[in-house]
C-alpha cells in the first residue's frame, strides 16, 4: 500500500504560508499582535520567523529564507537578514517596515566549541563527560592522566592535533592526582603558549591557588568542584564564544543591537527537553544541517529525566561529505542506493557539497544520493550518542517514544515519506515510536523561546506550527521468513470502515491515518514477533491513535535491518521498500518510466 | 498468529503499553524554498570596480604594518605574525629516575640554551659512577623553563614569521590588531575552492598543456585546461606561485591527496599552523575537469602581465585570483550580478555541470525540478539546441 502524501503542494513549493486555520487577523492599529521576528543564521541558509499572537495564542505567521553566503561565497550575513526578513513580511502580509516588538538572533554558524577533557582518573573523566553531554559542544577523545596521559608528550601531541577550543580539565581529588593535574597544566600552558586553547578549572580551591602562578599568560576560567558549577561555566563559555564569533558581524543594524546572538543548536536541545518534560515522555531529535549533525537525547534513566547531545560539527549535509565518505565509507553511503553507484560519483558530490553549499538535487538520483549521505551522517551521530547513553558499556539505543527530524534536510524533503524513511532507517525504532518534524525549521525558535521565557509561555499552538506529526510507527521485533506474515494490524477509522493490514517480514507498509482523524488500533504479531508485549503477545492500545502527515507506518523490515546477502538482493529490497511506500517518484533505472516534470522536450539527457 | 486479540491489555511500564498522544497538530508553515532575488544568480565568475578585502589572521600575534590611508600593491606586507610551533615536554625525572627536584643537579644545559636535536641534555652518574643514564633532546629549539615541581624540560622550537599580504591593491580603510580591510579597483576571478595563501606574481596564460610558459618561476599562471599530473609537476618544478584551472582530473585529485585540503572546510582553519598544503597556491574555477570558458579568456588575455594575486584558502577570505586595474579613477563598486534573457552563463553543479549556455527566460514564482524539490529556475539554451530548467543557485554569470 503506497504512502499518502497529505502535504499540500502550496507549502511544499513555498507559496506564502496561510495563516493558521481559524485565526482571526489582527488588527495592527487596534489589538496588541506584539509581533516577535527571530532569525537562525545557518552556513547556508538564512531563516527568518514571524511570529504574532493571535486571538491570544502566539502563532508562526511565516518562514522567510535566504543564503547566507553573498555572490563571492563568503558569508553575508546582514544581506542575508535583509532578504529573509522581507520574504517572511511579505508571506505575513505585513508592509516592509513593519517593525518588531521584539527581536531574537539565533545561528549555528562556528558554533559547536571543540572540547577536550582532561582528568587524572577514568573517574573524573566519566563524571565530567557526564556533565558535558547535555551540552551541543563536540566533545573530542579525552585525555586521562593516570594512563597515556602520564606522558606529557602524548597530552600535548594529542591536544595539538584535536585543536580544541577548550580545555576542562581536573584538579583531582588527592595528592597524586593534584599532581597529576599541576603537571598536565604546566605543560599545556608552557607547551602551547600564547595559543593554548582556554583552561576550563574544575577543581576546589586549593587546586585552583596551585595553579594560579601557571595561568599568568593563559586565557582559563574558573568552576568549582561541583557538578552544577561545571556546567555552569561550561554554558556560559559555550554562549560567549558564539557571542564574540558573532561580533565580527558588522553592519547587522538592529539584529545587533536589539538582539544577542544565542546558539540554534542550545535552541534544539532545549526544545527536546521542553517536549519531553511537557508530555512526559522520551524523545530522540535528530537534527542535519549543511554544516552540523546533532542528535539529542532526553530520557527517562534510573529515575531521572537525562539529557544527553551529541554534535558533530564536520557531518554536516553539504560541507561535510567528505567527511561522512572518510568515517562511514563509500560502501555504507552506496548501500542505500538501489543501483551501483561509483565511489568516484560520490567523491565528486563530496567536493560538490564544498564548492555549491547551496546546491540542490536535480534529479531523484541525486536526492537518493543526498538522502543516502543523510543517513550515514545521522548513523554516526546516533551511534556515539547510543555509545554515550550506555556510558561506555555497549548496547543498544534504549526505546525512545517519540523521535523528531530538524535541519533543513529533513524539513526540505519534497515527500514527508522520505524524511520518515530517513528516521526509520537510522534510528530503526521497535514497538511503537511517535514520528515528527521539524518542517518549518523552527525547532531552534521553539527552544530558544522555552528558555527565554519558560515552557509555560510556550504556547500549544506556536508548538503545534512548528512541529508536523508524520505519523505513528509500529515496528514489531523478532525472526521470520521473508514473505510471512509479521504481523496483522486492524485500524478502526471513526468515519470509515475499518481496515485491516497483514505486513509479511521484510516489509514496510503506510496505512492512512490523514492529520485530524482518530483511529483506533489492534495489532496481532506473528507468533516470533514482538510488539513490546512478548513474542506474539497481541495488543489493544488503550487511547486511540492521532493521524499523522504521513499515517501509520509497520515496519518489519526488521531490527536491525536485514541487510542481503549480495548487492543485487540489497538493491532489489531497497527498491520495493522505495516503491512500496511511494517515497520517491520514478526512477530512472528503473524501465518504463514516464519522464521527469522538469526533462525539456528535445533536451540533452 | 494470535487469534485472539487481547483487550485492554494491562500498561506495562514499557514502550509498548504507552500509545502516545500528542498535541502535534496539522501543518504550520513549512520553510520556503530559498528565495534569492528574482534574477540574480548564484554568484559571477567575475566581477570588476571597486571592491573591498578584509585580511584577517586567527590568533597569532601579529604585528600590523600599515596604516588607513596607506596605499598598498598586492604584494605588500600588511601584517607580521610569529608563529612559535607547540614546545616540547621533556621529561627529564623519569629519563633520569629521579625526583623531580633533584632534576637539577644532573642537567649539562640550562634555562635559554639554544639545543639542536640529539644534544645531550643532562646526565646522571650513580654507583660511584659505574651507572650512567642520559637524556638527550628530541626537539631543537631553545629550552624556556625548567619544571622545579616536575622536572619537565620545555623545549621551544624557533619561531617562524608569516607575512600576510595585502592581495589586493589600494587603500588601506581600516587596520587593527584583528585584520585589515583594503578597498581598490581591481578585477576578480572567483574560484569554488583552493589551496594555500595569497600569493603575488605576473599573471601568465597557459591556454593549452603544451603551452605552459617557460618562465613561470614566481608567476601566477592561469590555465584554459583542467590541471593533471604532468601539468602540476611541470608547474611545480618551474616554480610557478599560483596556477589558477577551471578544474582537475578526478584521478589526478585522488592519486595527489589533494581532497583534504581542498574540500574539508576545517582546512581553512590555521590555529595551529598551516595544515598540509600543495606546493603551490590553487584555484579551482570548478569541481570537475571541465574547460575555462572563453569569454574568461578574453578578459585575461589583455591583462597577461600584469601584477596579480591569488589567494587558495585563508581563514574568512574567497578563493580568488585578483588583478589590479590601477587605471587612476576611483571606480565604483562591481554591478549585482544579474541574470536576465542573453547572459552567458556556465553551470557550476547538476547533470549540465560544467556546462555553458544563455539565459533564455528567469522564471518567476518556484519550480518543480525532476526530484520535485521547488526552487526558482532560469533557462538555459547550450550550444547542441538543448534548453533546460537549471535552479538559479547552479548559474554562475559569464563575464
Amino acid at each position: 500500500m503506497g504512502g499518502p502524501e497529505t502535504e499540500t503542494t502550496e507549502e511544499q513549493h513555498g507559496a506564502a504560508p496561510a495563516a493558521p486555520p481559524g485565526a482571526a487577523r489582527p488588527d495592527v492599529a487596534g489589538d496588541t499582535y506584539a509581533p516577535l521576528v527571530a532569525a537562525d543564521v545557518g552556513s547556508v541558509y538564512t531563516k527568518v520567523f514571524w511570529v504574532e499572537e493571535v486571538q491570544g495564542e502566539r502563532r508562526l505567521m511565516a518562514v522567510g529564507r535566504a543564503p547566507t553566503l553573498g555572490p563571492d561565497g563568503t558569508p553575508a550575513p546582514g544581506e542575508a537578514l535583509g532578504a529573509a526578513l522581507a520574504q517572511a513580511l511579505q508571506r505575513a502580509g505585513r508592509a516592509a517596515d513593519t517593525k518588531p516588538s521584539r527581536r531574537l538572533l539565533m545561528t549555528s554558524t562556528a558554533a559547536v566549541p571543540r572540547l577536550t577533557i582532561v582528568a587524572p582518573t577514568a573517574g573524573e573523566l566519566r563524571t565530567l563527560s557526564s556533565v558535558m553531554e547535555r551540552l551541543p559542544v563536540r566533545l573530542l577523545d579525552p585525555i586521562r592522566l593516570d594512563g597515556p596521559g602520564r606522558d606529557l608528550e602524548h597530552v600535548l601531541t594529542q591536544l595539538e592535533s584535536q585543536a580544541p577550543d577548550a580545555v576542562l580539565i581536573a584538579g583531582g581529588n588527592r595528592g597524586h592526582e593534584r599532581d597529576l593535574a599541576h603537571r598536565a597544566v604546566e605543560a599545556i600552558t608552557r607547551g602551547f603558549g600564547g595559543q593554548a586553547p582556554l583552561l576550563l578549572l574544575v577543581g576546589d580551591d586549593a587546586f585552583v591557588t596551585r595553579v594560579a602562578p601557571l595561568l599568568k599568560h593563559a586565557r582559563y576560567a574558573v568552576a568549582g568542584a561541583d557538578a552544577a558549577a561545571v556546567l555552569g561555566l561550561a554554558e556560559r563559555y559555550v554562549e560567549e564564544r558564539l557571542a564574540s564569533s558573532w561580533s565580527a558581524h558588522t553592519h547587522l543594524g538592529p539584529w545587533q543591537t536589539e538582539a544577542r546572538a544565542t546558539g540554534s543548536l542550545q535552541g534544539i536541545c532545549a526544545a527536546t527537553e521542553l517536549i519531553a518534560e511537557r508530555y512526559d515522555v522520551d524523545v530522540l531529535t535528530l537534527d542535519l544541517g549543511a554544516a552540523h549533525a546533532l542528535a539529542v537525547a532526553c530520557i527517562s534513566q534510573g529515575g531521572r529525566r537525562r539529557v544527553a547531545t551529541v554534535t558533530r560539527e564536520d557531518l554536516g549535509l553539504r560541507l561535510g561529505r567528505q567527511a561522512i565518505l572518510r568515517e562511514a565509507g563509500a560502501a555504507a553511503v552506496g548501500a542505500w542506493l538501489p543501483v551501483d553507484v561509483d565511489p568516484a560519483v560520490l567523491r565528486h558530490d563530496a567536493r560538490l557539497g564544498v564548492a555549491v553549499p547551496a546546491g540542490l538535487p536535480e534529479s531523484v538520483d541525486d536526492l537518493l544520493l543526498e538522502h543516502a549521505f543523510a543517513r550515514e551522517a545521522l548513523r554516526l551521530v546516533l551511534d556515539e550518542l547510543t555509545v554515550r547513553l550506555g556510558d561506555g558499556n555497549g548496547g543498544a539505543l534504549p526505546p525512545v517514544d517519540l523521535v523528531i527530524g530538524s535541519g533543513g534536510v529533513l524539513a526540505g524533503v519534497p515527500r514527508l515519506t522520505q524524511a520518515t524513511l530517513i528516521l526509520l532507517d537510522v534510528v530503526q525504532p521497535d514497538a511503537l515510536t511517535q514520528l515528527a518534524l521539524d518542517r518549518a525549521t523552527a525547532l531552534p525558535l521553539l527552544g530558544q523561546l522555552g528558555l527565554a521565557e519558560g515552557a509555560d509561555a510556550l504556547g500549544a499552538a506556536l508548538e503545534r506550527d512548528g512541529l508536523l506529526n508524520l505519523g505513528l510507527c509500529i515496528a514489531p521485533v523478532g525472526t521470520g521468513k521473508e514473505g510471512e506474515p509479521a504481523i496483522r494490524v486492524e485500524v478502526g477509522y471513526a468515519s470509515r470502515p475499518a481496515l485491516t493490514v497483514e505486513v509479511a517480514v521484510g516489509a514496510i507498509e503506510v496505512v492512512p491515518l490523514p492529520t485530524g482523524e482518530r483511529a483506533a488500533l489492534k495489532l496481532w504479531p506473528a507468533r516470533d514477533f514482538d510488539i513490546g508485549l512478548g513474542r506474539g503477545a497481541a495488543a489493544t492500545p488503550r487511547a486511540e491513535v492521532e493521524g499523522g502527515a504521513v499515517g501509520i507506518i509497520i515496519d518489519a523490515r526488521g531490527r536491525p535491518l536485514a541487510r542481503q546477502d549480495s548487492p543485487e538482493k540489497r538493491q532489489a529490497k531497497l527498491l520495493q521498500w522505495l516503491q512500496s511506500t511511494g517515497a520517491y517518484p520514478h526512477f530512472s533505472f528503473v524501465q518504463s518510466s514516464p519522464p521527469g516534470v522538469a526533462d525539456e522536450p528535445g533536451s540533452a539527457a | 498468529m494470535n487469534s485472539t486479540p487481547a483487550m485492554d491489555t494491562p500498561r506495562p511500564p514499557s514502550l509498548a503499553g504507552r500509545i502516545l498522544q500528542l498535541a502535534l497538530g496539522p501543518e504550520g508553515p513549512a520553510a520556503p524554498p530559498a528565495a534569492p532575488q528574482p534574477g540574480h544568480a548564484g554568484r559571477p565568475l567575475v566581477s570588476q570596480g571597486r571592491i573591498r578585502r578584509r585580511r584577517t589572521w586567527a590568533g597569532d600575534e601579529a604585528e600590523v604594518t600599515v596604516q588607513p590611508g596607506d596605499e598598498v600593491g598586492p604584494g605588500h606586507v600588511i601584517a607580521r605574525l610569529q608563529r612559535t610551533g607547540r614546545t616540547t615536554a621533556l621529561d627529564a625525572a623519569a629519563a633520569l629516575g629521579v625526583p623531580a627536584g633533584q632534576v637539577g643537579a644532573s642537567l649539562l644545559r640550562q634555562v635559554g640554551d639554544m639545543l639542536a636535536e640529539g644534544d645531550l641534555l643532562a646526565e646522571r652518574r650513580s654507583l660511584g659512577g659505574f651507572q650512567r643514564r642520559t637524556m638527550h633532546s628530541t626537539a631543537s629549539g631553545r629550552i624556556t623553563y625548567i619544571s622545579p615541581d616536575h622536572g619537565t624540560i620545555f623545549v621551544e622550537p624557533a619561531a617562524v614569521e608569516r607575512q600576510v599580504l595585502a592581495h589586493l591593491s589600494g587603500r588601506v580603510v581600516e587596520a587593527t590588531p584583528s585584520g585589515v580591510v583594503i578597498e581598490g579597483n581591481a578585477l576578480a576571478v572567483h574560484g569554488v575552492a583552493g589551496a594555500g595563501r595569497a600569493a603575488v606574481g605576473l599573471l601568465m596564460l597557459a591556454d593549452a598543456p603544451h603551452n605552459l610558459p617557460p618562465e613561470a618561476s614566481g608567476a601566477i599562471v592561469a590555465c584554459a585546461f583542467p590541471l593533471d599530473e604532468p601539468a602540476v609537476g611541470a608547474l611545480t618544478e618551474a616554480g610557478a606561485a599560483a596556477v589558477i584551472a577551471p578544474g582537475a582530473d578526478k584521478a589526478t585529485l585522488q592519486r595527489l591527496g589533494w581532497d583534504d585540503f581542498l574540500w574539508s572546510p576545517r582546512a581553512r582553519s590555521d590555529r595551529w599552523g598551516p595544515r598540509a598544503t600543495p606546493p603551490l597556491t590553487i584555484v579551482f574555477l570548478g569541481v570537475g575537469p571541465s574547460e575555462a570558458p572563453p569569454r574568461l579568456w578574453e578578459v585575461l588575455r589583455p591583462l597577461a602581465g600584469r601584477p596579480a594575486s591569488a589567494l587558495g584558502a585563508e581563514p574568512g577570505a574567497p578563493s580568488e585570483l585578483l588583478i589590479g586595474l590601477d587605471d587612476g579613477s576611483s571606480g565604483a563598486p562591481p554591478p549585482a550580478p544579474l541574470l536576465a534573457p542573453g547572459a552567458a552563463v556556465r553551470l557550476i553543479a547538476g547533470r549540465a555541470e560544467g556546462q555553458m549556455g544563455k539565459v533564455v527566460a528567469v522564471r518567476r514564482g518556484v519550480f518543480r525540478l525532476a526530484s520535485e524539490i521547488g526552487t526558482e529556475v532560469v533557462e538555459v539554451a547550450f550550444p547542441d539546441g538543448a534548453q533546460l530548467h537549471v535552479p538559479a543557485v547552479h548559474v554562475q554569470l559569464l563575464p
